[in-house]
């Protein structure tokens, strides 16, 4: 408590200096009215921070807000068990059974809902495939691609161009989409082999770009900025896919598959070297990972789903045009990741729900959608770069508990590179 | 003039240091003898503030310092040549010991300055011709030379000096030493961790023998040379 | 035609080598490469709308042309040097060690967040910088080049010679190399290296703001996604002379403007924007130090 006392002086210079601070950054661009109150506003939430460490129930609040943002969830039906072997088990069993226990909720649900609800909830299953297929690279490989979009555009035009010009069926560009989208992805991975992380990020970012540039412009084949018109929905036999809840089913279907395949590919070997080399790629070398095949692969399955996702995109709108493949499109597949947890699938599909929804929800707010993206990345890398429902795992390695390790990491580091 | 007392420190969840309390006096000169790995470098980094203590306390001058920054302990008068030298490689010579100089807010007064730099090439002659090449293009020897001549130019009252002999040749280790000694000479409080610990203890007033982050000995300097159990492990007799 | 595009493209040039030099800074120090440096620079150039709106408005700039001009630079210079500062504090810093995904992904996060506080603040239309230096220039072998051109050109220079001076002969500035090349070792010699990260990330928004402040005056207007394009070409630049090394930036900078000037004019203007990724993707992979870089890229 002693600390408490002295704190408050010691900072008081700041409390008065940030919002003041704050408020001369704005006015040239809010003017000078919103910066009085940006700077008020900041003086409130500050006098509330205050309140809050002063009071005496403060301890109290804290463990409550601790057990809620339990890194992870799950983990409180797994602990109930007790300790033992019995446990683990027990926990594996638990999260089969919510797991099948959701999965029936998400079939039953739209029983409930108008189409509206449907569309919003179909096109967070198509998220999910998206930030799952991404989660791959980043999540698991460790390998941050910025373009990833550009695979689900390739699957989108793939179908687009079968459809309009060979009547190519939706069930058999499926595959075809995401096959072709999983070899420019294993492309791409042979170019940028040999960057490091940073590197990879801007180089996968002028990819996105490129394919961008070439949608808008190829105008003989991709219809430049008007894009494709009148491409085929899905059917099966005599019945068409038509209504909004049959493309939920038909999301729904895709996204358990792919949750399912990823979950498995996890777990294997493949994953395992994935993660060996997302923590240390030359240690991973050494250990005998191909880490140049690891990578490409990573890049190709990513990419694959991204491929699958698109021709579901074009076979639902029946309309593609480049301005749906942006940067920023990659960018909030990003925030699904982050915000729900690198490298965790259930975090992934939690992400990418509740950036889907929650917008809706917030229709006032629609124009601070990206400006509440970008805060909430860089909130979430400050505060919990675990995410929601994170990867144990992944939460030691994004969050040392001290900088004692990074110290010790630096001193090897030297070592290595003054020899 | 420096105390440790009961410092813990660890790189993550490994402790390096268990529990280490010592002391220096004014104008002494401290060796601290120790295997690879028993925790000498950091030590001295948990000295420099570099590393947090985990638990317990280090005093200054009757000051607390380990919850201080590097710089500021610093320009309070601690500074250190590193481990493995650490010159900065791009640096010419003549700004690696501006840089030396940099805690103590020197605007470069051509004047001062020079009379200072007069001051180190005694020690140091070779430092004078080397002044305009960059310091990753020195001789080893030559690198710890101005590592140690870097770390003066800070004025410290108390000195620390990593493994200075380590991958040198012979004569080259008996001149840092002799270098040494005339720093101490001149009013320079000086920690030496060696492994080369018949050199260091030769040197020294005082000695402590580090081992797996525990002092498991510590006496004159004299005293240590002569006990068996060191002669033993440390100097390869019996 | 062919040196008209040469003058051209080292005009261009000269801008991205001015942000390319905050890249590499900040690189040279943290090995973090700092997204939101594009947006740094678009906000330069918002700056100096505004500030020359308020400049004329007071009517400074129909009395005493130069001295509002220079003032629209400080002004610049000033606000991008304070959001450079927040934005290492905000997101960077906490981040210092971290795992080396968490700064870039907060980066992403920055350069988002402040493309769409301009884009809420100013609105989407284009603003206009009214043609304040007049259109007319020099003939020269057949090319013409422009009084705005030449102070370009000019002020660039001079920046970057103000730059090098800098980090070559102050206190300061060697303060910043030693970092760079040791920062554990920096601290040991008594550098705060936290003020100096700091001070990088202030005198890269400075260079970036002038960066902006030009192009609004060559371009005639500024909109919020220019910090975008700007941003990966200025980086592209970076590496192209090899990041971590500014003469290398400066070279690295020029070379791009003229072989989009060139590339522009020769090959094909839709693709204009291809060249610097397809330049970026070249020097990756066949020489990842670059043309000037010492270092090796890819660290242990």
């Amino acid at each position: 408590m002693a600390v408490a006392a002295i704190m408050p002086q010691k900072n008081l210079l700041k409390y008065i200096f940030i919002p003041f601070w704050f408020g001369f950054l704005v006015f040239p661009f809010t003017g000078i009215k919103s910066a009085i109150f940006l700077s008020l506003a900041i003086i409130s939430g500050e006098a509330v921070f205050y309140g809050i460490t002063r009071l005496e129930a403060t301890a109290r609040v804290k463990k409550i807000l601790k057990l809620i943002f339990r890194p992870h969830i799950l983990q409180l039906f797994g602990k109930k068990g007790g300790g033992g072997l019995s446990a683990g088990s027990l926990k594996g069993r638990n999260i089969i059974l919510a797991s099948i226990g959701f999965a029936a909720l998400l079939v039953i649900l739209p029983v409930f809902l108008n189409n509206y609800y449907i569309d919003v909830l179909t096109l967070a299953g198509l998220y999910a495939v998206l930030a799952l297929g991404l989660n791959i690279s980043v999540g698991l490989a460790g390998l941050l691609d910025l373009g990833y979009i550009a695979f689900y555009a390739i699957g989108a035009y793939t179908y687009a161009l079968l459809s309009t010009k060979l009547g190519v069926s939706f069930w058999l560009a499926l595959p075809i989409g995401g096959f072709f989208a999983a070899g420019i992805g294993f492309m791409l991975g042979i170019i940028t082999l040999r960057l490091r992380g940073d590197y990879l990020a801007i180089v996968t970012l002028g990819f996105i770009q490129i394919v961008h540039l070439v949608l808008n412009n190829w105008d003989g084949l991709t219809g430049g900025p008007n894009g494709i018109l009148g491409i085929a929905r899905p059917s099966l036999a005599s019945f068409k896919f038509s209504q909004p809840i049959h493309f939920y089913y038909l999301i729904l279907g895709i996204a358990l598959l792919t949750a399912i395949v990823i979950n498995r590919l996890n777990n294997s070997r493949i994953g395992r070297a994935w993660i060996a080399m997302r923590e240390d790629e030359i240690a991973a070398e050494a250990m005998g990972i191909d880490t140049t095949k690891m990578k490409c692969l990573a890049f190709s399955i990513g990419a694959f789903w991204a491929g699958i996702a698109g021709v579901f995109f074009a076979g639902k709108f029946a309309f593609v045009s480049p301005e749906s493949f942006t940067f920023f499109e990659s960018v909030f597949v990003l925030a699904m990741v982050v915000l729900g947890g690198m490298g965790s699938i259930p975090g992934v599909i939690a992400g990418a729900t509740i950036l889907i929804i929650l917008p809706e929800i917030l229709r006032g707010f629609a124009s601070y959608r990206m400006l509440i993206f970008g805060a909430v990345l860089v909130a979430m890398m400050v505060f919990r770069p675990q995410g929601l429902i994170g990867s144990q795992r992944r939460k030691i390695e994004l969050h040392p508990e001290d900088e004692k390790i990074y110290v010790q990491e630096m001193e090897s580091l030297y070592e290595v590179e003054h020899r | 003039m420096l105390k440790l007392n009961n410092i813990y420190a660890s790189y993550g969840n490994i402790d390096v240091l268990k529990g280490i309390s010592m002391e220096i006096a004014r104008n002494e000169i401290v060796a601290i003898i120790g295997a690879n790995g028993a925790g000498k470098s950091t030590m001295l980094n948990t000295i420099s503030g570099i590393l947090r203590a985990k638990q317990g306390s280090i005093e200054f001058l009757g000051k607390n310092i380990d919850n201080l920054p590097p710089h500021t302990i610093v320009e309070m008068g601690i500074s250190q040549a590193p481990e493995g030298r650490r010159i900065f490689p791009q640096l010419t010579v003549m700004e690696n010991l501006e840089m030396g100089a940099y805690s103590r807010n020197f605007k470069f007064q051509i004047s001062n300055f020079k009379s200072e730099l007069e001051k180190i090439f005694q020690y140091f002659p070779i430092l004078k011709e080397r002044l305009k090449q960059t310091g990753g293009t020195l001789s080893g020897g030559e690198q710890q030379m101005l590592a140690i001549a870097r770390a003066l130019m800070a004025r410290p009252k108390l000195l620390l000096l990593d493994e200075p002999s380590l991958g040198l040749a012979p004569m080259m280790v008996e001149k840092i030493f002799e270098i040494i000694e005339k720093i101490n000479k001149e009013g320079v409080t000086v920690m030496l961790v060696e492994q080369n610990a018949n050199a260091a203890l030769m040197l020294a007033n005082k000695g402590y023998v580090l081992e797996t982050g525990m002092f498991v000995m510590h006496d004159d300097a004299g005293a240590l040379l002569k006990s068996p159990q060191l002669r033993a492990a440390y100097l390869g007799e019996g | 035609m062919f040196i008209q595009q040469i003058i051209n493209g080292l005009t261009l040039g000269s801008v991205y080598a001015l942000i390319a030099l905050g890249y590499t800074m900040v690189y040279g120090i943290l090995q973090l490469i700092n997204f939101a440096h594009g947006e740094i620079y678009m906000i330069g150039a918002y700056m100096a709308v505004i500030a020359l709106g308020v400049l004329t408005a007071t009517g400074l700039t129909a009395v005493n042309l130069p001295l509002s001009i220079f003032l629209v630079f400080i002004i610049s210079g000033l606000f991008c040097g304070a959001y450079g500062l927040t934005l290492e504090r905000i997101a960077y810093r906490p981040l210092r060690h971290a795992h080396r995904l968490s700064p870039l992904i907060s980066a992403i996060g920055m350069s988002i967040f402040l493309q769409n506080y301009v884009m809420l603040t100013q609105d989407t239309v284009d603003k206009v910088f009214p043609h304040i230096i007049p259109a007319t220039g020099l003939e020269l072998a057949g090319a013409s080049i422009s009084y705005l051109q030449i102070f370009i050109l000019a002020a660039s220079f001079i920046l970057m010679t103000a730059l090098h001076l800098f980090i070559k002969k102050t206190r300061l500035g060697k303060a910043m190399r030693a970092t760079s090349q040791d920062s554990r070792m920096a601290s040991l010699v008594g550098i705060n290296v936290d003020s100096v990260i700091a001070v990088t990330f202030v005198i890269g928004s400075i260079l970036a703001a002038a960066a902006g402040v030009m192009v609004a005056m060559y371009y005639g207007s500024v909109n919020f996604f220019i910090g975008y394009s700007a941003g990966i070409k200025a980086f592209t630049a970076a590496v192209l002379g090899g990041i971590g090394n500014i003469p290398g930036a400066m070279l690295g900078g020029l070379l791009l403007g003229l072989v989009e000037g060139l590339g522009a004019s020769y090959i094909s203007s839709e693709y204009k924007d291809v060249f610097a990724f397809l330049i970026l993707i070249l020097v990756l992979i066949f020489r990842p130090t670059g043309l000037l870089g010492e270092r090796v890229g890819e660290k242990v």
